[in-house]
């Protein structure tokens, strides 16, 4: 059975709102992003992705004129100041269409394929590389996947380029992979540079933790850190989507938690265990 | 055939091994605690030790150690059992077969084949020994004499090209299994026998819980009876027993029917603490003490940690299994095991300890190795520790009560 949690329905909500909701409800809120990759191209979305505006810094229509270049570029840094990495768990689009495609994958019982610690690595440089092609401003909507998914979704056409087949390739991968996409996605590792600052946190208390590795076992992002930590409570890794399937997993009390503005509000318990785990 | 000598040797294990296995029940019947299900427990071993019934009609796979998980062979229609020993008689069988200096687990289990003790060894189709200490190692070899073996590779360090070899090791080890029972593990079976564990993980958690209070309705000696039990009974009646009993020891919290407040809380942790073996725990807690929490693998510790399947397929099913059977296991034939430091740490706090005992049975190297970290972490938490180290013989007895009443009285004037 499809297992339905409670940030799948809002991340649905959100995304519904965002793809839609210009040409349904005629929402259109202008020149304030969101720092997520919800394709521009899509001409009727309702908050854009300031994904396009911060890769062609130059080439948009932004040099002209500065406010609204300030308010642009402003509203998508400040949205991470604001949401931190809940950008990545609950408003990006694309995540999404991930969760959905890795869900439809379990109900066909398709196995899974996992990276081993090799391809995590690799997969861990080249999202850093990716970060630098993405601020170079050297035209990364060419390349990115989300470009050929999102605008048809929302019933726009785009022009078949060498993204049309990374986009197919990204798909694929996710479908079998869970989030693969975030474990490469520039925004995501943009958030993460500002993880000390944000209000919302994972922390680890590290004694309590048996190291029993379900949460790596569940982890998305097979970040590796969250049951090998031992020093630290800071696991709260650059590649972390915050999507707290960890803290839901973990059977240790108190071993995990996830603060907001240093109030937990998600903790681990044996108790949350057994309940979310049936 | 065997012969007579060999008969009339049997029949005189076998007479001291049911009288002792009658002390040890007989001493946990007399603790003044009473418990609503604890007595179908009693019942049970008794049946199984001491009137050496027939438990099952199951193929009986035999297990030792932390590390085989029960529900390979509870889903493929066959009845895990841990052949680890616990019986100073046994103990006494296997010295002529084990070294003088081998751990009485070993012996006891090698003695209890030896000399035919009970049905659960002369009818174990298959024994599954992990190679996790070197006793194990190569009793392994031994084993080969009196019944079907399958020794089966645990890497000493945890990373992840030696877990990767691990799964096609115990997918060979289903194949086995499924040799032995005739029966095929399909996805359904496995996944109702995973359940089934988790439910007894589920209840037995409740059990710990009940531990953890401050007011204290269950002794050491019973809790780590019921805990024991869980391996030489049926699953799903072990399950509606320990329904029964946590049951009933609500009711006793609920009527506040608690024992004395001050007594010590001790922690036990090092060698497992076998059926009917019981002479730390029941001393301990005859000079006036408490066992609350309880480290030890054939303790707590087997039913401490939850199987989580992520993945709902067979492949996810196994590993699932492997990972919960490696990972969080802190048994110390893993080269690092800081884990069990931690886990102790963690152990000190939620269960509220006042004092360690730290048991190492003679011979079990890799406990009395980690002795000293344990001894170090008492001294940084201020909380005293006493190491026993002793095997099955009952004659120490007294000393090891003179030794365990002065730590009490040092905990009490605290």
């Amino acid at each position: 059975m499809m297992k339905i949690n409670k940030r799948f329905v809002i991340s649905g909500m959100i995304f519904f709102f965002l793809i839609y909701g210009g040409k349904l409800f005629n929402i259109r809120i202008k020149d304030v992003t969101l720092f997520v990759f919800n394709c521009p191209y899509n001409l009727s979305t309702a908050i854009e992705g300031s994904c396009l505006f911060f890769t062609e810094i130059f080439d948009s229509n932004l040099a002209g004129d500065i406010t609204t270049a300030l308010l642009v570029l402003g509203s998508g840094i400040l949205s991470i100041l604001i949401f931190g990495k809940l950008l990545c768990a609950f408003i990006c689009p694309f995540g999404f269409i991930q969760d959905v495609l890795y869900k439809v994958r379990g109900l066909f019982r398709i196995p899974k394929i996992d990276f081993n610690e090799k391809i995590t690595t690799s997969l861990n440089v080249i999202r850093w590389l990716l970060v630098v092609v993405f601020f170079v401003g050297i035209g990364f909507c060419t390349f990115c996947p989300v470009r050929y998914v999102i605008p048809p979704l929302a019933g726009y056409q785009t022009e078949i380029e060498i993204g049309f087949f990374i986009s197919i390739f990204v798909m694929g991968l996710s479908f079998v992979n869970e989030r693969f996409f975030c474990k490469v996605c520039p925004l995501g590792t943009t958030i993460g540079l500002f993880n000390k600052i944000s209000p919302f946190k994972l922390k680890k208390n590290c004694t309590a933790c048996t190291e029993c590795a379900i949460c790596y076992e569940k982890c998305p992002m097979d970040i590796k850190e969250i049951y090998t930590e031992r020093e630290t409570a800071d696991v709260f890794m650059s590649n972390c989507i915050l999507c707290g399937e960890c803290v839901n997993v973990c059977p240790e009390d108190n071993a995990l938690k996830i603060t907001a503005l240093g109030v937990p509000v998600m903790k681990s318990s044996r108790k949350r265990y057994y309940k979310k785990n049936k | 055939m065997k012969d007579q000598a060999f008969l009339r040797r049997k029949e005189r294990y076998v007479r001291n091994f049911v009288r002792l296995t009658n002390k040890t029940l007989a001493n946990l019947e007399e603790i003044r605690n009473e418990i609503g299900g604890i007595e179908l427990i009693y019942q049970k071993l008794s049946n199984l030790f001491v009137e050496n019934k027939l438990i099952t009609d199951k193929p009986i796979i035999g297990t030792f150690c932390y590390m085989i998980p029960d529900e390979i062979i509870i889903a493929a229609g066959g009845f895990p059992i841990k052949l680890c020993g616990g019986n100073y008689i046994a103990q006494i069988a296997g010295d002529e077969i084990a070294p003088r200096d081998s751990c009485p687990v070993v012996k006891s289990a090698l003695g209890s084949f030896e000399m035919e003790l009970l049905s659960i060894y002369t009818d174990c189709k298959l024994a599954i020994v992990p190679m996790s200490c070197d006793c194990k190692k190569k009793m392994a070899e031994k084993l080969v004499k009196y019944t079907k073996v399958l020794p089966l590779h645990i890497p000493s360090v945890k990373n992840e090209q030696n877990f990767k070899q691990l799964i096609p090791l115990y997918k060979d080890a289903i194949k086995h299994i499924e040799n032995e029972t005739g029966k095929k593990i399909t996805e359904s079976s496995l996944r109702k026998a995973i359940n089934l564990t988790k439910s007894i993980n589920r209840e037995a958690r409740k059990l710990m819980d009940f531990k953890k209070k401050l007011d204290t309705v269950i002794t050491g000696s019973q809790a780590m009876a019921i805990v024991n039990a869980y391996q030489y009974i049926d699953r799903e009646e072990y399950l509606s027993i320990l329904k029964t009993i946590n049951k009933s020891l609500k009711v006793k919290v609920k009527k506040k029917e608690t024992m004395k407040r001050n007594k010590p809380r001790i922690l036990l942790t090092g060698s497992p603490i076998v059926f009917p073996n019981y002479k730390l725990p029941y001393s301990i807690e005859e000079l006036g003490a408490i066992i609350v929490a309880d480290e030890t693998c054939a303790g707590d510790r087997m039913l401490n940690d939850p199987v989580l399947v992520i993945d709902k397929t067979y492949e996810g099913m196994v590993r699932a299994l492997v990972v919960k059977s490696i990972l969080p296991c802190t048994c110390p034939t893993f080269s690092s095991n800081k884990e069990r430091i931690y886990r102790l740490k963690q152990m000190i706090k939620d269960y509220q300890v006042d004092g360690i005992l730290y048991n190492v049975l003679r011979g079990c190297i890799p406990y009395d190795f980690e002795q000293k970290a344990v001894e170090q972490l008492s001294k940084e938490l201020e909380i005293p520790i006493i190491s026993i180290e002793t095997d099955y013989n009952t004659e120490d007895t007294e000393q090891i009560k003179i030794r365990l009443e002065a730590f009490v009285e040092m905990i009490k004037m605290k």
